[in-house]
């Protein structure tokens, strides 16, 4: 059989194979973004069951963030069970407690910078909020990025989402 | 257009059917922003 004639159905073969690829990678990327966050609040259970006598001092550096809410018990395990997150970074925030907000909703934050954040236990919006201008400019050089939590608003952002979740 | 000649330019033009796969799957990967936002957009 000759090819020359099957040149607009291999063209559209190629078409339909890129396409599929497309899809298959669009899908990927979500599936890959979405199972991301939710590894790091699975091992919370087990790492604060191995420290609640910890859990009072869960809230560090002072000077950097304000204490954890009242009624809301902090969990020390998230920032003592991520081998790769470095100690200046985890002194920076204060741990939360409850299930993990989307901080996706800030505007900025994506999946991989979710993720970013939630190794160095910052989890919830408040956690954000309480950002102070010294802990902001940690997490910002932690994160490598140049300026953008201040730029993007992400403590004013992050205010107006605990508002409007309350 | 028979099955026989889709068989056949499958047979023969897989490998670029691959690639044209394997291309889609890296646009498809990389369309996806990091958020609704503007993360890495900087």
């Amino acid at each position: 059989m000759d090819a020359t004639p099957h040149i607009i159905e291999s063209a559209l073969f190629l078409l339909v194979a890129f396409l599929l690829g497309c899809v298959v990678g669009y899908l990927a990327r979500r599936i890959a973004a979405s199972r991301a966050p939710a590894l790091v609040p699975a091992a919370d259970p087990v790492a604060a069951a191995e420290q609640p006598a910890r859990s009072s001092e869960s809230a560090v550096s002072a000077d950097s963030v304000s204490p954890t809410p009242k009624g809301k018990a902090p969990r020390a395990g998230r920032k003592a069970s991520v081998p790769g997150s470095s100690q200046r970074a985890r002194k920076t925030v204060a741990t939360s407690s409850g299930p993990a907000d989307d901080l996706k909703k800030i505007r900025g934050i994506g999946p991989r910078l979710e993720a970013n954040l939630q190794e160095r236990g910052i989890t919830h919006y408040d956690q954000i909020a309480k950002l102070t201008k010294k802990a902001t400019s940690e997490l910002d050089a932690e994160l490598n990025l140049r300026g953008r939590i201040e730029r993007e608003q992400w403590v004013e952002q992050a205010k107006a989402l605990m508002k409007a979740g309350k | 257009m028979t099955l026989s000649a889709l068989l056949y330019l499958l047979q023969i033009y897989w490998p670029f059917l691959a690639i044209a796969f394997a291309i889609g799957v890296a646009t498809g990967w990389y369309s996806l922003p990091e958020s609704a936002g503007s993360e890495g957009k900087h």
